[in-house]
Order: structure tokens, then C-alpha cells, then sequence
């Protein structure tokens, strides 16, 4: 038995950070969130020419025909990275089309999108489950609100949760209207969009709505993970750079116990997003449940985790200067998106037959 | 030290007369309860017979019961005196605050004259020992579902039905029992009857129970198979009071209980500091480390501000105003530290915490029952919920 990645994994999450490190450095990565966009175009380049687009995709349509897993592992280093990009949705969309079986869909979009050149955005409501999605479909025409969409300003292709658990593809452009809201996560901005019989493609029905959301569930605890990894890494560095009382304050007794708290909840979580994606790829009958698991888990992990990062760094990790604050706000924004712990712990539990 | 809290004593107990009784109660548990005694008692799972003879003729027993009904004509504060000397002295097992705080009070707030001045003398003297018998083996925290019965016959009635969990139920000879006078009704079928034991044929007293802790404390099971006792032991006038009865005295009893968790805190603290200042490991006390400061800090932090509230409850119950949630939130708040509070504390004795030989073991031990007796932490909870 061998529970730890392939060298290929390996090297890919290697690979993406270095590229992140190189394309998204922290003062870039500043003046992209000034722009209140989350799309630079060296930055999407970047990971596209890596190929984090099409990972997951079917090798005939552009893509690696890796699993859900490659996807995670790539989610958990942008999530570490904390770098601006309309990735999730994209993701998303890509893996509707995968799984979907509309051949002249696929054919048309999933090219584009596993080489990036077509931007996909995931539009489901603030219900977040399948079952209270509300757009409604009428001929081939599908007309609904959706709010909290990310990335829908760039976005070439809209996969939208109707009304009954499917999906549908939409084109931007006639029909869709978009409005951007105010968030947290500067990193990651959210739109309103509004279908008015806009022309769409049918993709799937409620099977592959659940399928789509569930792997939405594993990449946004991915991106937990590598966000409260991040806070461990940069509380640990702080620890042995700052100094009071004469010495550095990761000498104190207590700071080495608060950073180990904090490495305690962040690395067996890894476990846990792992299987959940390895489920999906698997098909396991538990899949759905331990992706319900893993993003609860992960979200609270990431906001305790932000929480001890900032009171291990004092008043500098309150600042708007320091960046630890965009991971703050990142684990905002996966805690709320696509439903709270809460909920994902009530239907784990469903699920369960508990 | 008896406390590093520094807290100053309220108005209420700044008192000559209190601070001289509290030092003749102290000197008599000095004298009478020895460790070599106590510790026998421990051994034997109950306190001697005799002493509490010698509390009663010691005025100990009757210290808040008015002169007339054979009393010292005491209050509430000087019981809470000698429940503190109680757990100071280590006297762990003689339930005087279950006799003198919650028992006899059910006598003398409820009971009609004739059975004052019937109880109350030997209550206070000590010819009497009292215990209260609600918990039944099927029926814990929802006492209207209890199943023991006491049904009119004759002029009297028969009292049948099992108990367990009864503080003193080795050495009670009165003991007021929960009993359905009216089975077809819930709460409000339950009546209190006094049972004296030395006159009640077919009363029974099972196993002295095995517990975690409390060693010294004679908790058992009661049995009551067709025993007959006289109407006028119907504690008060009329059936159907019980529950009523036992409801009015509660914001006492649960205080009582955060005064002991008060107290077992303060003690845990102390008898921690002491160690942590004298033990040495990597080269130093063990209090130089941040770890031990910081959670000694924040313990005595929280004893701090349960104290203010336990001495404010206090003040409550002299001025008759404290009322039921307010209670429980204090024993709630207290017992639940008292938990957290022993458990840090035994941890920085390493492996002595838990050895019999240190004190911390047995606080640790006798620490848990306080969570759930006295209604459960779960019902304290229940109870401030329904004031939201």
C-alpha cells in the first residue's frame, strides 16, 4: 500500500509553484487585485502553458485525461500562492463538458478550454445545492439570476445549474448580463448574472450537476489546504526572523506551541482532501460524502488557521500591508462558497444515514 | 494560602462572628477528622456513624436552623462556612451540605409545624441522618417519569418502588422520597414522603455503590417493598406538591454545588502552584516555563471571574432573589471549569498527578460527578436556554 503522490504529482505541483512564484510575485500579485479583476493575462498564460487547464480533460479534446486529483494538486499550490486567477469556475466547466455526454459540445468547447483560450465559469445559486438551483430552461433558451459567479467578466462559456440538478452551457454575449459585487476575497471577485433566454446547450442532467458540484467541493478544500499551509509557512517564518524581549520570538515556549497547534490541524487534513478527490476519480460509492466532508473540514481548518497566523504575527498581521490578510480573506471566501461547514456537515451526516 | 485568587471577601461574609466560627469548625475537623481518620473512612467507603454524633453535638448540623426547632439560628452563610471548612479540611464524605444544605431545608421550608418540631431537633443533633431519594434506576434528569408509588391505605400510605444514586444511603435514617401519589399524573402526581427507616418495614438498602471517586461517600441503592408510613409523613399539607417542593429549593442546591466547584478550584490551583514552583525538569522550576505560566494564567483568570459570580449569586440567595437559570449558569459555569481545572492542573504533576499520594489525584477523581449530579450540565443548559 502507498498512500503519497506519484513523482509526477510531484513535479506538477512543483512545476506550478515555481511558475507562480515566477509570474505572481507578491507585488504583482497586489497590483492585479488593484484592477478588482482576478484575470492577468501573464499569470493565466502561465498556468495554461503548464497545462492546469486540461488536466483533468479528455486527452482527444486537448486535454491530460489525468483525474480530479491532478486538479486538487494544482488548486492546493494556487490556493498557496494565493494568486489571482479565474481558475475554480474554469476548472468546473471543463470537467461539465468532461463528463458530459453532448459529443458536439464537447467537440466545440473543450479544446478551448483545456488550452484556455476559452475562459469557463461555473454559475450555480447561493442555494449552492443542485436541488435549489433555479434558472429554468424553455426550448433551448435558458433564462434565471445566478449570483456569486466567478470570473463571469472573462468568461467565454457559462456552465449554469438549472432548475432539477442539470447543466447547461451558455455562450456570453446574448442574454447575459453581468453586474460585479462587492466581496471579501480580492483574489477571487464575484458577479450577478442574469440569464435572459439566452441560448444554451444541454450538457447533462442532475447526475452530472451532483458530480460537478461535489468535485467543486474537493478543489475548494484543496485550496483551503495550501492557503492554511501558507499561513503555517509564513507564521513559522515570522517566528524566526522576529524579535522581543532580546530574543527571536520563536524561542517563547508559547509561540512554538501556538505553531504547532497550528501545524496539527493543517497537515492530517491532507489526507482527507486527497481521498475525497481520489473518490471521485475512483468512483467509490462514498465520494459524494467525503467531498461534503472534506470541504467542512478544510474551510474550518483554513479560517482557525488564519485566525492563529494572525495572532502569531500581532499587530502586523492586522495590517492591509502584510499579506497574510488576502489568506484571511480567502478562507472567506472558501467557507462560504458553495455552502458553509454547516451544510456540508448536515449532508455528510444524510448521506451517512446518520 | 487557602487561595491565590486575591479576591476580596464581599460585604456579606466580612464578618467576626463568621471568621470566629469558621475557625472553631476548622479546629474541630482538626481534632475529629484526623487524615488517619478520614482516610479510614475512605477505606471503609462511608463516614463513621459517630461522627456525625459528634457534628451535631458539636452544633454543626443545625447551624442555620432557628433556636426554637433545636438549631444554632444561623443562615445560609454559615452553612456555606462550614461546607468551605468542609473541603478544606478534607472531610471528603460527610454530606453535610447535602443535610444541612439541601435536605433539612426541604423540612423546614415545607413541612408543617408538627413536623418541625417532629424532624428538626434530631436533624440538627445528629440522631438523624437525612438523604433524598429521587434518582431511579430507569429515571435520571426527567423526574416526572418516576415509577416508585405511594398509595393512600389505611390512614397512611404504602410506599413501593426502587432508587439509586442516594447520597447516604448507607447511613440515612430519614429520607425524603420522591414518590407518585397519583400514578396517572406526571409532575404534578409526585408528593414527598418522609420515610424513617428504623420504623419502615420492608425497607431495604442495597449495594453501596462503586464510584469513581468520592470514596468516603456512602452512595446507594434504596429499595421500598409495601412499606407502610402514617399520612402525616407526607411532607406538608397536601399531594401533589412534591415537584413544586423540590423546585422552589433548587437555586440553592445548584448554588451550593458551584460553592464546593468554587472552593475544589481554588484548592487545585494552590496545591498546583505549590508543585510547579518545586519541581524541577531541564534545569529549572517547571513554573519558569511559558507553557505553565500561560495555563496557569489563564485558569486563574477564569477562577477569577467564576468567584465574582459565585460570591454575586451569594449575595442573591441572602437577599432571596436568586432565582433558578441564574443558578444554573453558576453551576454550570463552575462545575465545567472545576473539570477543565483539574485536568490542566494534573497534567503538570506528570506521572505523581497520578499517583494517590498527591492531592490533585483525588480532586481530579471526585471532579467529575459535579458535572451530573445536582441536575446535569446538559439540564443546566436546558434551563438558561429557556430564558433566551
Amino acid at each position: 500500500m502507498k498512500f503519497h503522490l506519484s513523482e509526477e504529482q510531484e513535479l506538477i505541483q512543483d512545476s506550478i509553484r515555481r511558475t507562480l512564484e515566477d509570474a505572481c510575485p507578491p507585488e504583482r500579485r497586489r497590483a492585479i487585485i488593484a484592477t478588482d479583476d482576478d484575470f492577468d493575462p501573464v499569470v493565466w498564460q502561465a498556468l495554461m502553458e503548464l497545462g492546469v487547464g486540461g488536466l483533468s480533460l479528455p486527452t482527444e479534446h486537448g486535454g491530460s485525461g489525468l483525474g480530479l486529483l491532478d486538479a486538487a494538486l494544482a488548486m492546493e499550490i494556487v490556493g498557496y500562492q494565493g494568486s489571482p486567477a479565474p481558475l475554480l469556475g474554469h476548472l468546473l466547466a471543463g470537467l461539465a463538458l468532461a463528463g458530459s455526454d453532448n459529443e458536439a459540445a464537447k467537440a466545440k468547447y473543450l479544446p478551448g478550454l483545456a488550452d484556455g483560450s476559452l475562459i469557463g465559469a461555473f454559475a450555480v445559486g447561493d442555494g449552492w445545492e443542485p436541488a435549489s438551483w433555479t434558472p429554468t430552461v424553455s426550448g433551448n433558451m435558458v433564462s434565471g439570476v445566478v449570483r456569486f459567479v466567478g470570473g463571469a467578466a472573462r468568461a467565454g462559456l457559462f456552465v449554469v445549474g438549472i432548475q432539477g440538478g442539470g447543466l447547461v452551457a451558455v455562450e456570453s454575449g446574448e442574454g447575459v448580463s453581468i453586474a460585479s459585487v462587492a466581496t471579501s476575497d480580492p483574489t477571487r471577485p464575484l458577479s450577478t448574472v442574469t440569464f435572459a433566454n439566452a441560448p444554451c446547450t444541454p450538457l447533462g442532467d442532475a447526475d452530472l450537476g451532483q458530480k460537478v458540484f461535489d468535485a467543486g467541493l474537493v478543489l475548494l478544500a484543496a485550496d483551503a489546504l495550501g492557503g492554511a499551509q501558507r499561513c503555517l509557512d509564513l507564521s513559522v517564518d515570522y517566528a524566526k526572523t522576529r524579535e522581543q524581549f532580546g530574543v527571536i520570538i520563536g524561542q517563547f515556549q508559547a509561540v512554538k506551541h501556538q505553531l504547532a497547534n497550528m501545524a496539527l490541524e493543517v497537515e492530517p487534513a491532507r489526507a482527507l482532501v486527497w481521498y475525497a478527490a481520489y473518490a471521485a476519480d475512483a468512483g467509490l460509492p462514498d465520494s459524494s460524502r467525503v467531498a461534503a466532508q472534506a470541504k467542512a473540514h478544510l474551510a474550518d481548518r483554513f479560517t482557525s488557521v488564519t485566525r492563529a497566523a494572525v495572532q502569531a504575527h500581532g499587530g502586523i498581521g492586522y495590517t492591509w500591508e502584510y499579506d497574510l490578510q488576502l489568506w484571511f480573506r480567502r478562507a472567506l471566501f472558501d467557507r462560504a462558497y458553495l455552502g458553509a461547514p454547516s451544510l456540508h456537515r448536515e449532508r455528510a451526516a444524510v448521506m451517512a444515514g446518520w | 494560602m487557602t487561595s491565590n485568587l486575591n479576591l476580596p471577601q464581599p460585604a456579606f461574609m466580612d464578618d467576626d462572628e463568621l471568621r470566629i466560627f469558621s475557625d472553631s469548625v476548622g479546629k474541630f475537623f482538626d481534632e475529629r477528622a484526623p487524615a488517619a481518620r478520614t482516610a479510614k473512612w475512605r477505606a471503609d467507603g462511608q463516614v463513621e456513624r459517630e461522627f456525625w454524633n459528634e457534628a451535631g453535638e458539636a452544633g454543626l448540623l443545625g447551624v442555620s436552623i432557628p433556636e426554637e426547632y433545636g438549631g444554632a439560628g444561623g443562615d445560609f452563610r454559615h452553612d456555606l462556612v462550614l461546607f468551605e471548612q468542609v473541603s478544606r479540611k478534607d472531610v471528603s464524605g460527610f454530606a453535610a451540605s447535602l443535610h444541612n444544605g439541601i435536605v433539612v431545608p426541604y423540612i423546614l421550608a415545607h413541612g408543617t409545624e408538627e413536623q418541625k418540631q417532629r424532624w428538626l431537633p434530631g436533624l440538627c443533633n445528629g440522631t438523624l441522618i437525612s438523604a433524598v431519594a429521587m434518582s431511579e434506576p430507569a429515571v435520571g434528569s426527567d423526574l416526572q417519569q418516576i415509577r416508585t408509588t405511594a398509595l393512600k391505605d389505611g390512614n397512611g400510605y404504602k410506599v413501593n418502588g426502587a432508587k439509586t444514586f442516594i447520597s447516604s444511603g448507607q447511613l440515612a435514617n430519614l429520607v425524603v422520597v420522591a414518590a407518585k401519589t397519583d400514578p396517572s399524573l406526571g409532575a404534578k402526581g409526585v408528593s414527598l414522603m418522609i420515610v424513617e427507616t428504623e420504623k419502615a418495614e420492608g425497607f431495604r438498602r442495597g449495594r453501596k455503590l462503586e464510584k469513581i471517586g468520592l470514596d468516603a461517600a456512602d452512595t446507594s441503592e434504596l429499595f421500598f417493598d409495601d412499606v407502610w408510613i402514617p399520612a402525616d409523613n407526607l411532607l406538608g399539607t397536601g399531594e401533589g406538591q412534591g415537584f413544586r417542593q423540590l423546585m422552589t429549593e433548587l437555586p440553592r442546591e445548584r448554588l451550593v454545588i458551584a460553592c464546593q466547584a468554587m472552593i475544589e478550584i481554588e484548592k487545585a490551583l494552590v496545591t498546583t502552584l505549590d508543585y510547579v514552583k518545586e519541581r524541577k525538569a531541564f534545569g529549572q522550576p517547571i513554573l519558569g516555563f511559558q507553557n505553565t505560566q500561560f495555563k496557569l494564567a489563564d485558569l486563574k483568570t477564569e477562577a477569577y471571574a467564576a468567584k465574582c459570580m459565585v460570591n454575586h449569586c451569594i449575595a442573591l440567595q441572602l437577599e432571596g432573589k436568586l432565582d433558578t437559570p441564574t443558578a444554573s449558569m453558576a453551576k454550570l459555569l463552575t462545575t465545567e471549569l472545576q473539570g477543565k481545572v483539574v485536568d490542566t492542573c494534573l497534567q503538570f504533576h506528570g506521572g505523581y498527578g497520578y499517583m494517590e499520594d498527591y492531592p490533585i489525584a483525588r480532586m481530579y477523581r471526585d471532579a467529575r460527578i459535579s458535572r451530573i449530579y445536582g441536575g446535569s450540565n446538559e439540564i443546566m443548559r436546558m434551563l438558561v436556554a429557556r430564558t433566551l
